[in-house]
C-alpha cells in the first residue's frame, strides 16, 4: 500500500468513476445504484457471495454488458458508449480463455498486434513479459500443453501486455488448488507492484480479498455493504453482513443509551454515538471462554454469556469452538491451540468478552 | 472356499467372452463381408458376375472409364453434392451460431426444424417432398434435388459445427475484444478460425450424403437427372453390368476416405 507506484490517498486521481449504476434483467434488479472511485494504482477486489452481481459489474465496466441505469467514466470520459474494444481494460478470465490456436508469445502478442505495434516492439514487449510472468522457456508451447497455474500466468501476461488503463479479473484464482492459489496470490501482488496498474479483482474468498487488496467492496444482493481498507472492514464493520461475511464476527442484539450498552440482561460501557437498538459485533478471536475445568480471570468490566460447547475443531493453529447461548444462538469462539483447557461437547461455559472486542453498528 | 466361489463365475465369464467374441465377428462379417465381396469381384474378369469369377483382370476398371455411360452420371453427382454441401453449410453455419450464441426465442423448436430429417422416414419424407416440388415444379430439376438433399443433409451437419461450437467458449472472442480487437475481427481471427476444420468436416459429411443418396433423386429426379447412385440402380433393374463392381468399389473408397478426413478434421480440433 505504501509501495512507489501506488496511490491510494484521498488526493489520488480517480481512474474509474462508477455512478448510480443499476441493472435489471427482465425483472431483477442485479445491481442497485452503485457508487465506486478506483484510484490509478489501485488493487480494488470486489467480493461477496454467490449471486451477488460481482461478475455483472465487471462485465459491464468491460463492455460485455449494458447498464441500465448510471455513469461509467475512465479518467474522466463517458465510456459507457465505447465498445470493449476501445475501452482500454485488461480482462482476465476464471476459465483463462486463452486462444487454443496460438502459442504462448503469440497469445501474448495478440492484443499488441491489434494495436499494430511494429515487430522489434511487439517482440521486446513480449519477451519482457514472458520474463514477468516466468515463462520464457515455454513461449512455444500450446495452451493445452500447460497446467492451470501457468495458463494463469499466460492470461496475465496476455491483458497486460499492452498496458491497460485497468485489469479487471474474475475469480482467476478459482479453479486452482490451495497451494497454487497461495502462490498466485504472492505473484499477482508482484506484478501489481512492479507494473502500477489499476486492478478491479472479483472474488468469493476472503482470504484472497485480504491478502490482494488494497480496499474491498463487499457486495451483497446488488449493492455494497462496505467499501473500505481490508483491516478497516476487518476491525470497524459498519454493519452486520460486513461483520460476518468478512471477519466471520459473531453478531447481538442489544441497545444503546447514554454510552452504556444494554446487551443479555447486562451492562457494558462502550464509546459510541450511536443510540437504540443497536448491533453488537465480536470476532471469534476476541471472545474467551471460561469453564468449569479453565475458570477464566475476567479483568474489568466485561460481557458474559453462558453457553454450552457444540463442537471444537482445529483450524492449524487456532481451535475454533461452535457454541449455543441460552436462548439457542450460536456463537464462535477462536483461540490459539493449546492456550485453553480442552473442551468437550455438551460442556458449560461461559463467553467473556471484554469492551474492547465489541463493534457497535447501527444495524 | 474363495477358490469354489471363484470358478463358476469364471466359467460364466470365459463363455460369455467367448459367446461375445463370436457375436462381434458374425457382425463385423456381416457389415463387411459384402464390401469385401464387391472389392473381389470387381477385379473379376468376363460379362457375368459371378463368384468365384472366371478370370482375375482390370477389365471391369477399363470398361468404366472407356464405355462413356458413366461419366455423366459421375459428373452430375459431384455437381449436385458440391451445391448441396454448401448450401447446407449456408442454412447450418448461421442456424448454428442462432442455437448456440444468441438468445433468440424458440431456437429449441428451430432445433427440432434441423433434425426432422432423421426421424421422419427418408421414403415418407421423398413422397411429401414429391407433393411440394410438383407443385413449384421442381421435379426433375437440379436445383430441386440440391434442396432435397440440403434438407437431407442438414442434421448431420449441424450436429459435426454445433459440437465443435460448444467447445469454443464465448470468453475467448471477448478476450479478443478486450485486447482490442473489433467484433468481426475476434470472429474471424478466433472463433471461425477455430470453426474452420469443423466447417470443411461438415462439408465432406454434406458432399458424402448427397452423392450417396438414391431415394429423393429416384422420386424426384424425373426422368432426365440420373446420378450414380440412380444410375447402379437402374442398370440393376435390367442385367447385371458387371461394371458395377467397380464402380461401386471406387464408390466406398473414396466415400471411406472423405469420411475418415472428415472424422479426423473434428477430432483434430480436440
Ligand atoms: N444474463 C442474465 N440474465 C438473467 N439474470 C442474470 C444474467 N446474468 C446474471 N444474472 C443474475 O444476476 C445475479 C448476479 O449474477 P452475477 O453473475 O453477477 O453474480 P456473481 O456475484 O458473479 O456470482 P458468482 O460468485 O456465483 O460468480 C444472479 O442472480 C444471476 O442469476
Ligand atoms: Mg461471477
Amino acid at each position: 500500500m505504501t509501495d512507489t507506484h501506488t496511490t491510494t490517498g484521498a488526493d489520488a486521481v480517480p481512474s474509474l468513476r462508477i455512478r448510480g449504476l443499476s441493472k435489471t434483467f427482465g425483472e431483477t434488479e442485479v445491481l442497485t445504484s452503485i457508487d465506486l472511485d478506483v484510484k490509478k494504482g489501485e488493487f480494488l477486489t470486489l467480493l461477496g457471495p454467490s449471486g451477488s452481481g460481482k461478475t455483472t459489474l465487471l462485465r459491464i465496466i468491460a463492455g460485455f454488458e449494458t447498464a441500465s441505469g448510471g455513469e461509467l467514466l475512465l479518467d474522466g470520459t463517458d465510456i459507457s458508449v465505447l465498445k470493449p474494444s476501445e475501452r482500454k481494460l485488461g480482462m482476465v478470465f476464471q476459465n483463462y480463455a486463452l486462444f487454443p490456436h496460438l502459442t504462448v508469445a503469440e497469445n501474448i502478442a495478440y492484443g499488441l498486434k491489434v494495436r499494430k505495434y511494429d515487430r522489434g516492439a511487439l517482440r521486446r514487449r513480449v519477451d519482457h513479459m514472458l520474463e514477468v510472468v516466468g515463462l520464457g522457456h515455454l513461449a512455444a508451447r500450446k495452451p493445452t500443453q500447460l497446467s492451470g497455474g501457468q495458463q494463469q500466468r499466460v492470461a496475465l501476461a496476455r491483458a497486460l501486455a499492452y498496458e491497460p488503463e485497468i485489469l479487471l479479473m474474475d475469480e482467476p484464482l478459482g479453479a486452482l488448488d490451495r497451494s497454487l492459489r497461495l502462490q498466485m496470490e504472492q505473484e499477482i501482488k508482484q506484478v501489481h507492484r512492479e507494473t502500477g496498474t489499476t486492478v478491479i479483482y472479483v472474488t468469493h474468498d476472503q482470504e484472497e480479498a485480504l491478502v490482494l487488496s488494497d480496499r474491498v467492496a463487499i457486495m451483497n444482493q446488488g449493492v455494497f455493504a462496505g467499501l473500505d481498507t481490508p483491516m478497516n472492514l476487518f476491525t470497524r464493520p459498519e454493519n452486520s453482513f460486513v461483520a460476518r461475511f468478512f471477519s466471520d464476527s459473531n453478531v447481538l442484539d442489544a441497545t444503546l443509551a447514554d454510552g452504556l450498552l444494554q446487551i443479555a440482561g447486562q451492562e457494558i460501557p462502550v464509546e459510541s454515538p450511536l443510540h437504540g437498538d443497536v448491533k453488537v459485533a465480536v470476532r471469534p478471536a476476541r471472545a474467551a471462554l471460561s469453564t468449569a475445568a479453565d475458570p477464566a480471570t475476567g479483568e474489568g468490566p466485561a460481557l458474559r454469556l453462558p453457553a454450552v460447547v457444540h463442537e471444537a475443531h482445529l483450524l492449524g493453529e487456532t481451535e475454533q469452538i461452535g457454541l449455543r447461548r441460552e436462548d439457542g444462538t450460536p456463537f464462535t469462539v477462536r483461540r490459539p491451540v493449546g492456550s485453553g483447557g480442552p473442551v468437550h461437547e455438551g460442556d458449560q461455559a461461559t463467553i467473556i468478552v471484554p469492551p474492547a472486542g465489541m463493534t457497535v453498528m447501527a444495524d | 472356499m474363495s477358490e469354489l466361489m471363484n470358478r463358476p463365475a469364471r466359467v460364466i465369464d470365459g463363455a460369455s467372452r467367448v459367446l461375445g467374441g463370436l457375436l462381434v465377428t458374425a457382425a463385423v462379417a456381416f457389415l463387411l463381408l459384402p464390401a469385401a465381396l464387391v472389392l473381389v469381384l470387381s477385379f473379376g474378369t468376363g460379362n457375368r458376375v459371378q463368384f468365384p469369377p472366371q478370370g482375375w483382370g482390370l477389365d471391369r476398371y477399363t470398361e468404366i472409364f472407356s464405355s462413356g455411360n458413366w461419366g455423366a452420371p459421375t459428373l452430375l453427382s459431384f455437381e449436385i453434392a458440391f451445391y448441396t454441401a454448401v448450401g447446407a453449410l449456408a442454412v447450418g453455419l448461421p442456424l448454428v451460431f442462432a442455437l448456440k450464441r444468441s438468445l433468440l426465442p424458440g431456437r429449441q423448436f428451430l432445433e427440432g426444424l434441423a433434425f426432422a430429417p432423421i426421424v421422419i422416414p427418408i421414403s415418407a419424407y421423398a413422397v411429401g417432398m414429391y407433393a411440394v416440388f410438383s407443385q413449384l415444379d421442381l421435379i426433375g430439376t437440379k436445383h430441386g434435388i440440391v434442396i432435397a438433399h440440403i434438407a437431407h443433409a442438414l442434421p448431420m451437419v449441424v450436429i459435426v459445427l454445433s459440437t465443435s461450437l460448444e467447445q469454443i467458449k464465448p470468453e475467448l472472442e471477448l478476450a479478443a475484444m478486450t485486447m482490442g480487437a473489433s467484433r468481426s475481427r475476434a470472429w474471424t481471427g478466433i472463433t471461425f478460425r477455430l470453426l474452420a476444420p469443423a466447417v470443411l468436416s461438415a462439408f465432406l459429411f454434406g458432399f458424402i450424403s448427397s452423392f450417396d443418396e438414391a431415394v429423393f433423386i429416384t422420386f424426384l429426379g424425373g426422368a432426365g437427372l440420373i446420378t450414380l447412385p440412380k444410375y447402379i440402380f437402374d442398370s440393376v433393374q435390367y442385367a447385371v453390368d458387371p461394371a458395377i463392381t467397380a464402380m461401386a468399389t471406387l464408390l466406398m473408397l473414396g466415400v471411406t476416405f472423405l469420411m475418415l478426413l472428415g472424422t479426423a478434421l473434428r477430432k483434430d480440433k480436440k
